[in-house]
């Protein structure tokens, strides 16, 4: 029997085709979007992993009763094959973390593909940008940042929410990671921020595709997919070596975008004691 | 300058292609700036920031990909949106020809689409290969299995099953075969011709079978085993299996066997087996005592090149002049290794002062370990990730230290990315960390060609090496045939015009490039 994966938020429903990518075929409820995706993808609040993607006319995808239904196809699981996209993380020790936070900082400097923020914002110089569209984009993301983590975080998700290119532009997953890391922030030293993320969210909701509005809730959610757990974890762990690969995994998502992502959980949480 | 662009409504791509199709544009004559881009409402305020923002695009909505072209006229800028347009249908095309390739859902599909098939090659995530695998043999297939992380008592279970079954079972972690001709995994476009070859080593595979290839001969077949078929554990199922089936195969009149020092139980079963083949049979088990091998076999070499020049060789004049064979390419090899060594002062001569250490950086496991068989006794202070011979591992695989021998697809540094032999970023960054450091004096590479990997290697590494001209020493080798699709020629001709030493073998390549060093090193 082929067994399958799904993530905690896909709950009971019907979603519609979508779209359909070489990693994934996606489907949309006009809320959410859930994507069916191969293993080495890995789990997440709204993927379904399955062994292969199904192929040909995809028109539907229902899920009920323990039973998930696509292509003429069913298939069983049980609540062992729920992923759970809230884990509970501990409370950090704080040596521990750090090492990770700086070893997490080491492989971005070192491995964060080009054109990402984590190479802009370290303050790769100018003259490399081809494109006046990339130069112009780099203003904007550093100046975001700041704003993210000054005294007006809605003026900074207004400058990065939708900056970028691609399904997911690399401004919003900044900022996925950002409300990622203060969800971590809240879990484990009960730090308040939701005043934060809701006006941060707030500015990103009204807009933006499919993708980027299931992936943003998601983080305000703190709803973690499988590879971003994997890089907590060994922040937490604090090994050097249990960060790089978790890295590499993350960072391979997307062009830039795992490596987005990270330099958002990394600044929020660096970022923000003095509050 | 004149700007114009293009809406296409509903369009999505990832952000890899529409960076690439963007730069594409920004490559073409006459095209002075582009952007290829979603048209969120942020996007549209930077491409008007950044000038690129024209009438057409103003009604740009979310879900809509924005094409926009600055160029000299409007002829150029008509063109280059086409351009973008026939970029994008292109890689569409690719995404569709994946999905079409999913409509068969099973093996039984699948072989109902194509009856009279012999063989299933194995791709899935590792956890489910061992099923596939289990499938293929019941429906009577051979089975390559390229996944990795199937687990040791899988393997043992398949490769029994499979040997009672007259079936072979390439793999776990097989990247590379060549059957009747047909390249599987990663691969060359080699000639056809009587040299057979059993490899427990996927780049030591490719490179015997170009240089055979290259030398004037051609391979009959091509059985990789996967690694550890040869551990103790498995026993060398497979390696034999293949051995012996090379031996039964009309078409091969010589047999090469390429893999690291099995364990001396296979090392017995294979020298029995090979005992009773009448065939001469060629070894490489890199970094083994070649007299070990040498009892059996009709000739042991010291490297992938030598077992392949010589089983070429034999391949050409017969077996009756296999003793001969053995010979000739030693003379040969020696005095092409004279004419290396005798280069590598004047090389170590150029650099400057503090210049010293070896920096090798691999795509292929093979290469890493060849190179440190060779260099071993030839440098001290040897240093891998990887270690063979007497190299010492080193801590940090990130960072290099004195001599350091790199592999590269080692699972430190693949885990979540793409093999180096298709991804030159990893090396690419490694290779800018070694230049900085002021105790580099040579950068050795491989470079692999043929199917699967990169199509354009030259494109990657040139600009890097012509960074490096004037302050280190880049040598490489370059891995493929002129049939590859890369052009073997064309990638050698590329990396010597940058500054490289481009040289016929890994072998070779690590021994110049050790020599360097020692000289720096004296």
């Amino acid at each position: 029997m082929t067994r399958i994966r799904l993530g905690d938020g896909v709950g009971e429903g019907s979603w519609i085709f979508h779209s359909r990518f070489p990693r994934s075929v996606n489907f949309y409820d006009g809320a959410d979007l859930v994507s069916v995706v191969p293993p080495e993808t890995g789990a997440g609040p709204h993927a379904v992993v399955m062994e292969r993607l199904p192929g040909g006319e995809t028109p539907r995808l229902t899920v009920g009763g323990g039973r998930l239904e696509i292509a003429d196809r069913r298939y069983s699981f049980t609540a062992g094959d729920v992923y759970h996209s809230r884990p509970v993380w501990g409370v950090p020790e704080a040596s521990r973390l750090a090492a990770g936070i700086g070893s997490l900082k080491a492989f971005m400097r070192r491995h964060a593909p080009d054109g990402s923020l984590a190479r802009w914002m370290d303050g790769a110089p100018r003259k490399a940008m081809v494109s006046a569209f990339d130069r112009e984009l780099m203003v904007r993301l550093i100046e975001g940042k700041a704003l993210l983590l000054g005294d007006d975080p809605a003026a900074g998700a207004r400058l990065l929410h939708g900056a970028g290119r691609g399904l997911t532009p690399a401004g919003d997953d900044f900022i996925a990671g950002m409300l990622h890391g203060w969800r971590l922030r809240e879990s484990w030293w009960g730090i308040p921020r939701a005043a934060r993320i809701d006006a941060v969210y707030a500015e990103c909701r009204a807009a933006g595709n499919p993708f980027v509005a299931t992936f943003l809730r998601e983080a305000r959610d703190g709803r973690v997919f499988e590879r971003l757990e994997h890089v907590v974890r060994a922040l937490l762990d604090g090994s050097s070596g249990a960060v790089e690969i978790a890295a590499a995994r993350l960072f391979a998502v997307g062009a830039t975008s795992g490596a987005d992502l990270a330099a958002g959980l990394v600044t929020a949480l660096e970022n923000g004691n003095k509050d | 300058m004149i700007i114009k662009g293009k809406i296409k409504p509903g369009e999505y791509f990832d952000s890899v292609t529409l960076m690439l199709v963007g730069r594409d544009l920004t490559g073409l004559a006459g095209v002075q700036d582009a952007a290829v881009i979603m048209g969120t409402r942020e996007n549209l305020a930077i491409l008007e920031a950044s000038g690129l923002l024209c009438a057409e695009l103003a009604a740009a909505g979310e879900t809509d990909l924005l094409l926009a072209v600055k160029a000299a006229d409007g002829e150029t800028a008509a063109r280059a949106l086409d351009a973008a347009e026939r970029l994008l249908a292109e890689r569409k095309g690719k995404t569709a020809d994946q999905a079409a390739g999913f409509s068969v859902r099973s093996l039984d599909g699948a072989l109902r689409a194509q009856p009279g098939s012999q063989l299933a090659l194995i791709s899935v995530a590792g956890r489910y290969a061992a099923a596939e695998a289990w499938n293929a043999l019941d429906r009577g297939l051979h089975v390559m299995l390229f996944s990795d992380n199937v687990t040791l008592e899988s393997e043992i279970a398949l490769k029994r099953a499979a040997r009672d079954r007259g079936l072979l079972v390439m793999g776990p972690d097989c990247g590379t075969a060549i059957l009747n001709g047909v390249p599987l995994g990663f691969a060359n476009a080699v000639e056809r011709g009587a040299v057979g070859i059993v490899a427990a080593a996927g780049t030591g595979l490719q490179e015997v079978s170009v240089i055979v290839s290259n030398a004037g001969a051609g391979i009959s077949q091509a059985l990789g085993t996967g690694g550890r078929d040869v551990k103790e554990a498995v026993g060398g199922i497979m390696f034999v299996e293949a051995l012996q089936a090379l031996a039964g195969d009309p078409a091969t009149a010589v047999i090469l066997l390429v893999s690291k020092p099995p364990h001396p139980s296979v090392m017995e079963r294979v020298a029995e087996t090979c005992r009773t083949i009448s065939k001469p049979v060629v070894s490489i088990f890199l970094g083994a005592p070649p007299d070990g091998a040498g009892v059996f076999s009709t000739h042991a070499a010291a490297t992938l090149e030598e077992a392949a020049l010589v089983a070429a060789r034999i391949a050409r004049d017969g077996a009756a002049a296999a003793a001969e064979a053995a010979g000739c390419v030693r003379r040969e090899l020696d005095a092409r290794d004279a004419t290396l060594l005798a280069e590598a002062d004047p090389l170590a001569a150029g650099l400057a002062p503090g210049r010293r250490y070896l920096r090798g950086l691999f795509s292929g496991g093979t290469f890493c370990s060849e190179a440190q068989v060779i260099l071993r006794g030839k440098l001290s202070a040897l240093w891998s990730n990887a270690p063979a011979g007497d190299a010492r591992a080193l801590d940090d695989p990130l960072h290099s230290r004195e001599n350091t021998l790199v592999d590269l697809g080692e699972d430190a540094f693949t885990v979540g990315r793409p093999h180096p032999m298709i991804d030159y970023d990893l090396r690419q960054r490694r290779m800018a960390d070694e230049l900085r450091d002021p105790e580099t004096a040579v950068i050795l590479l491989d470079v692999v060609l043929g199917f699967g990997s990169h199509p354009d290697p030259a494109g990657e590494l040139a600009p890097l090496v012509r960074d490096a001209a004037g302050k280190v020493c880049v040598v490489c080798s370059v891995t493929g045939t002129d049939r590859d699709p890369q052009n073997r020629s064309r990638v050698e001709r590329a990396l010597t015009e940058a500054g490289a030493r481009v040289m016929p073998s890994n072998a070779a390549a690590s021994l110049l490039a050790g020599a360097v060093c020692a000289c720096r090193q004296r």
